[in-house]
């Protein structure tokens, strides 16, 4: 009898253990592959953290999750700004009839509407010296009176009911914004995360508890955070900022992408989002049917690409790869204040030993294309055919090069620091390859790992000579790429190769000054022929991110920019029951 | 008694400070400047200026490590610098979650261990021979390896487990508690059977042993209030010693399983140079051992009979 008992718990414990799909049950299941810190928008500065907040939050401007070249739509505005004259007014009309997620902070907790002044205060909460954000650089020195404002509050001299100059609400639903100085640049600003509005009655009433419990006006309402774990986020019923958009490119009306044009966003119930930090899980819960999407580790992906295209037995299961370019740039940068390197020849030589091929086959799975210059492709002013011989791997050219640089076979050079931003296998044998380039003109390296924060802490003090890192665009224009090498910008700044050439700053700042067009097009084209030549850096590769996704997944596609992109999906709940049954 | 104890805590004392000083000059001497981390990756230098002052990391480093110190002692350990929760509150959250996964699989590991040890010490046949051959076995292996193939053939490719997961609820977390408990288990199970069968074998061999026998005891009576009570000291220091542990969590278990714990919390502190989490995990942790090291010095009395309080 008792063994009996025994069976029959055990039995309970295996159905429990089975996961069930109900053929209705539309919720998309995905992971983030690094903890997420916060949901409050103007703390996540991490990828995961931004994408989950994204899902809540808004901000009067996104991408269009569809066209190609991205293209900035209204969000919480109802129509893109009416610019003044000399380019420093902005005026926004923002949508009527949008609230917040209901909370017990609201004097009417289930109807709280969105009005002009949320958007103030989101501003001055970003710069509230207090808030601590990561992000202020996004308005900083950009939006009249609130520098001085962040200085005064800093010494409690001023409030959030002080009024800034460059910040006013015409209306409840219109708004305007006064810059200090022409920036074409600002709307892209004006799509980020930390710009997004938050509600101040919820911020005051949940005090540091804020990044737990978010409250925007998002297609998705936070359910359930368990930090380590998961997120659960249930449909928003009252959402109403966007319906599903109606134009997209010729791709997207080949692979179905505009088949639910015009409905009511989301059209998913749920989100489920584990944290999985381990690679392993990720790609057993993906093969069990439990994650809709999978990006898969380097260890698993040969289960599903060869030479960047799906396997066929993926296909026979109908996997789907889509392998979105990442906008981003991974380089190995030289500091030019260092007194070898800031001889241009020597950066030169470096950069032409250094053989792109073999890091993209061997580093990379054939997942990236070469990089000869900052701009990645798909971002105004990429020009594929814009290349200079400093950045082609040439072995002989390259000795010749340090030879004319005082150099020869590498002699008079010190061995170099090269500094990794971690101790993980695969930086460790892309570091190697590196010193064993540069030994071949004679040139001695010494590799160092390191934690992130202590690499952070070399390069943003100007100790590390040569170190390996990548740039992810933080909006798709290339003057986010371009600002690396300004010499305002230099250590502890984002220029972190300390790269000072006057021509360069010029250019720079006369980009800043001009609106998208052919004429910035000719100056981004210049800076970008002037950096390859110069070598601050050594372009690696840009990037592709490989993504596996379900059958069942419809909508999906990945552009890394666009972070509010789940309300878009949709799962063909059947078709996952089906299949996850057959799969068993 | 009551001069034994004051004498340990007062030395209890002193090595908490040594934890203090230890843990801050680590901090400062290899973590980089939080400064910058926290500043982002586009910080103007007034911006950096301003968060340094803001986390009162431009004060002197004496000052900084007495308001650290201080805090310790306080329990103030104040909000996370990266995800600006209170660190009060984040170690609460977790610490549940490690100590369900931890009490049970180490009671679990405990109590196999020793009704193994102690059936291969009885019988001293082929069953012992065995056990000592598939302990070795075990004990070659990692962690790691128990926890991958362990993941992958019995919750994956045999589904009897959930691959991964969690629910906060007391009755169906252990759902997903079941596997890692068992891998845990299997993990650390054969050290401790190895010990205990060597600490009873010593003990088996003993006069009083031979005279229980003599007196025409039965064989369990002689095992359950000779031998285990005798036994009871080395098995009750391992414990003791093995208790702070389990508060301070399994981080791969937790990575693996998606298990929100408190290894997990402190990997990510690391990871990020958040000091105060770091801080508030690294006292209780020194605390811990501390208490758990003083009280067993005070079993260590109270068992042997052979030791006098000072």
């Amino acid at each position: 009898m008792f063994h009996r008992g025994l069976l029959f718990l055990f039995g309970l414990f295996l159905l429990s253990c089975t996961p069930r799909f109900s053929p209705t049950d539309s919720t998309f299941y995905s992971y983030v592959r690094e903890n997420i810190h916060t949901l409050d928008p103007i703390h996540t500065h991490d990828l995961f953290s931004h994408q989950m907040s994204a899902q809540v939050y808004e901000a009067l401007y996104h991408f269009h999750y569809l066209k190609r070249p991205l293209q900035i739509e209204p969000l919480l505005a109802s129509e893109l700004p009416t610019i003044s004259k000399d380019g420093r007014t902005y005026t926004i009309p923002l949508k009527k009839n949008i609230y917040f997620h209901e909370h017990a902070a609201f004097a009417n907790p289930q109807k709280r509407l969105f009005v002009a002044e949320d958007f103030i205060y989101s501003i001055k909460r970003l710069a509230d010296p207090k808030s601590r954000s990561e992000s202020y650089w996004v308005v900083e020195n950009k939006i009249e009176g609130l520098d001085e404002w962040r200085a005064l509050k800093a010494q409690g001299l001023v409030d959030e009911s002080t009024p800034i100059s460059g910040l006013r609400a015409l209306t409840p639903h219109t708004l305007q914004i006064r810059l200090k100085r022409p920036n074409y640049q600002f709307l892209q600003n004006l799509t980020m995360a930390a710009t997004s509005v938050v509600p101040r009655e919820v911020v005051e009433h949940e005090g540091p508890q804020f990044g737990n419990k978010a409250v925007g006006t998002g297609a998705f309402k936070l359910q359930q955070w368990i930090r380590g774990s998961q997120l659960i986020f249930v449909k928003n019923h009252r959402y109403n900022t966007l319906v599903y958009p109606q134009e997209g490119t010729d791709e997207d009306q080949r692979e179905g992408h505009l088949e639910d044009a015009g409905k009511k966003l989301p059209l998913v119930d749920r989100l489920v989002i584990y944290e999985i930090p381990e690679p392993q899980p990720q790609w057993l819960l993906f093969l069990k049917g439990d994650l809709d999407v999978l990006q898969p580790h380097k260890d698993h992906q040969d289960h599903f690409i060869q030479s960047g295209k799906l396997r066929p037995e993926a296909a026979k299961k109908g996997y789907v790869l889509e392998l979105p370019a990442s906008a981003d740039v991974a380089y190995i940068g030289l500091n030019t204040e260092n007194p070898f390197l800031k001889l241009k020849k020597v950066r030169q030589a470096f950069s032409m030993v250094f053989d792109r091929s073999f890091s993209v086959e061997k580093f990379y799975n054939f997942l990236a294309t070469p990089a000869h210059g900052p701009i990645p492709p798909g971002l105004e002013g990429y020009e594929a055919h814009r290349q200079s011989i400093a950045t082609h791997y040439n072995l002989d050219l390259a000795r010749k090069t340090l030879a004319e640089a005082g150099f020869p076979g590498g002699e008079g050079l010190p061995e170099f620091n090269y500094e990794m931003p971690s101790s993980h296998p695969v930086a460790r044998q892309m570091s190697e390859f590196f010193k064993n380039q540069l030994a071949l003109i004679g040139v001695k390296v010494r590799l160092n790992a390191n934690t992130w924060p202590q690499f952070n802490d070399k390069v943003k003090k100007k100790k590390a000579d040569i170190f390996d890192q990548a740039w992810n665009a933080d909006y798709p224009d290339p003057e986010n790429f371009f600002q690396l090498f300004y010499s305002k910008n230099i250590s502890p700044g984002p220029n972190a190769s300390n790269f000072n050439n006057p021509r360069f700053d010029s250019l720079y700042e006369k980009s800043l000054r001009l609106p998208s067009g052919p004429e910035r097009r000719a100056v981004y084209g210049e800076m970008e022929t002037l950096i390859m030549d110069e070598c601050p850096w050594i372009f690696n590769v840009h990037r592709q991110r490989p993504l596996i996704k379900q059958p069942w997944l419809k909508n999906h596609k990945f552009e890394v920019m666009i972070a509010d992109t789940m309300k878009y999906y949709s799962i063909q709940s059947e078709q996952r029951a089906q299949l996850k049954k057959e799969r068993l | 008694m009551i001069s034994f104890l004051f004498r340990r805590l007062v030395n209890a004392f002193f090595v908490f400070l040594g934890v203090t000083l230890l843990t801050f000059g680590i901090f400062y001497g290899v973590s980089g400047d939080p400064v910058l981390l926290f500043a982002g990756k586009n910080a103007s230098p007034e911006t950096v200026l301003q968060l340094r002052q803001e986390m009162g990391l431009d004060q002197p480093l004496f000052s900084q490590y007495v308001t650290y110190t201080t805090n310790a002692f306080t329990g103030n350990w104040g909000t996370s610098w990266a995800s600006h929760q209170q660190v009060s509150q984040m170690i609460l959250q977790s610490v549940g979650a490690t100590l369900s996964l931890t009490i049970p699989a180490y009671g679990f590991t405990l109590l196999l261990s020793l009704a193994l040890a102690l059936w291969a010490v009885a019988k001293n046949s082929w069953f012992d021979r065995a056990l000592c051959f598939v302990c070795s076995l075990l004990m070659s292996f990692s962690f790691l390896v128990f926890i991958i193939y362990g993941q992958k053939i019995l919750a994956f490719d045999w589904s009897l487990f959930p691959v991964y997961g969690w629910n906060p609820s007391w009755t169906d977390r252990w759902i997903y508690l079941a596997l890692p408990c068992l891998i845990y288990t299997m993990a650390n199970v054969a050290p401790k059977i190895l010990l205990f069968r060597s600490v009873f074998k010593n003990e088996i061999q003993q006069d009083y042993v031979r005279t229980a026998y003599a007196k025409g005891l039965s064989p369990s009576a002689v095992y359950w209030k000779h031998i285990l009570k005798n036994a009871a000291l080395p098995i009750v220091t391992v414990v003791t010693s093995q208790i702070p542990s389990l508060v301070t969590g399994s981080l791969l278990l937790e990575a693996y399983f998606g298990i929100p714990g408190i290894g997990g919390l402190l990997l990510k502190a690391i990871q990020g140079s958040d000091l105060p989490v770091i801080q508030a995990l690294t006292v209780l942790g020194s605390l811990l051992f501390i208490a758990f090291n003083v009280l067993n010095d005070i079993l260590s009395m109270m068992f042997d009979a052979r030791l006098e309080w000072p």
